[in-house]
């Protein structure tokens, strides 16, 4: 609940004047950018059962996005950049540690890519059917009005 | 962001952005609130300007100063590669880079949780001499390299227990001139 719910539903409860001028119990918020923990967790969930709806719907219509296969200014960029990339491997993302912030928030995520084929111009090297790549990256995640409008990847190890 | 007044920008973003940052994180101790801050956010192990401090005794080579933020048996780990243990050989890496360069660092961003902080720093590397061999790639005499990293620091007790190290980005400014001794 956020501080205007809170407050709306105080003043609708009928509560007293004395009450009111007490200071009210501070609920615990969502950070001001709009999105906590619970929404990265939903966000990667989503995204690892590829869900496109469900996890493009985290992301502001002219989001950028900076990962360690390219660079996209749009929501359908990235959108279409990963219908593609899950036509050819499967990506799971783990969360390994998760920093929260009142607009940014990073998280250390662990990536497992399962090529399902050959895929020679994947952007951070050829890919053989069957080959497995695990990567560990910082991502940094700028958020506005409950959306992401700045995801950044850095590369931290990669076995 | 590859010059000067994109600097100031950046290191002006940092002093006013909005409160810092702080929820929780998977290992976050319980929530209390802050009748101060308004909120029900913990404290930060480390506040932004403690921080800061830290850096601006990086930059003045104060290795008294930033050595105060390392716990005994710290770990950094840059680029999930290299690991150095300890403050004495933290302290001789940078030693050996300040040596060859001059390093300054500016924080781009920073977030403080209750038990790990995190930060975008941004790194400019000018070469003191001909570093053919050096950690961040060959430069020549006078050349600048720049590395945006994110950096993750885990604290005990208020002081750095570890240190990893991620690289973003990197922009090489190498000169095509001869620099004159």
């Amino acid at each position: 609940m956020d501080r205007r719910a809170f407050g709306a539903a105080v003043l609708s409860g009928g509560a007293s004047l004395a009450a009111l001028s007490q200071p009210a119990p501070m609920p615990c918020g969502r950070p001001k950018g709009g999105l906590g923990e619970q929404d990265l967790r939903d966000y990667i969930a989503a995204f690892n059962r590829s869900d496109f709806d469900g996890f493009s719907k985290y992301y502001a219509a002219d989001v950028k996005f900076e990962g360690r296969a390219g660079t996209f200014n749009s929501r359908d960029q990235v959108v279409a950049f990963y219908r593609e990339v899950k036509s050819r491997m499967v990506e799971t993302v783990t969360i390994k540690d998760l920093i929260v912030g009142e607009n940014d928030m990073v998280a250390n995520i662990v990536t497992n890519l399962l090529a399902l084929r050959d895929w020679a111009e994947f952007p951070t090297g050829p890919l053989k059917k069957g080959q497995i790549i695990i990567s560990e990256n910082f991502a940094w995640y700028e958020m506005k009005n409950a959306k992401f409008v700045h995801i950044r990847s850095a590369g931290y190890r990669r076995s | 962001m590859n010059n000067m007044t994109g600097r100031r920008f950046f290191a002006t973003r940092l002093f006013t952005a909005g409160c810092a940052a702080v929820t929780a994180t998977a290992a976050a101790p319980s929530m209390a609130a802050d009748p101060a801050a308004g909120s029900c956010t913990p404290k930060p192990a480390m506040s932004r300007e403690r921080f800061l401090a830290y850096i601006d005794a990086f930059n003045k080579d104060d290795y008294t100063s930033f050595g105060d933020y390392y716990a005994e048996d710290v770990l950094l780990v840059i680029a999930g590669k290299r690991e150095l243990r300890g403050r004495q050989a933290i302290f001789d890496f940078y030693k050996e880079v300040k040596s060859q360069t001059q390093r300054t660092i500016q924080v781009n961003k920073f977030i403080g949780t209750a038990n790990r902080i995190a930060a975008e720093l941004e790194s400019e590397f000018l070469a003191l001499e001909d570093l053919p061999n050096f950690t961040a790639g060959p430069m020549k005499k006078g050349g600048r390299i720049f590395i945006n990293t994110f950096v993750i620091y885990d604290l005990v007790n208020g002081k750095f227990k570890q240190i990893r190290s991620a690289e973003f980005r990197k922009i090489d400014r190498q000169l095509t001139a001869p620099v004159k001794a």
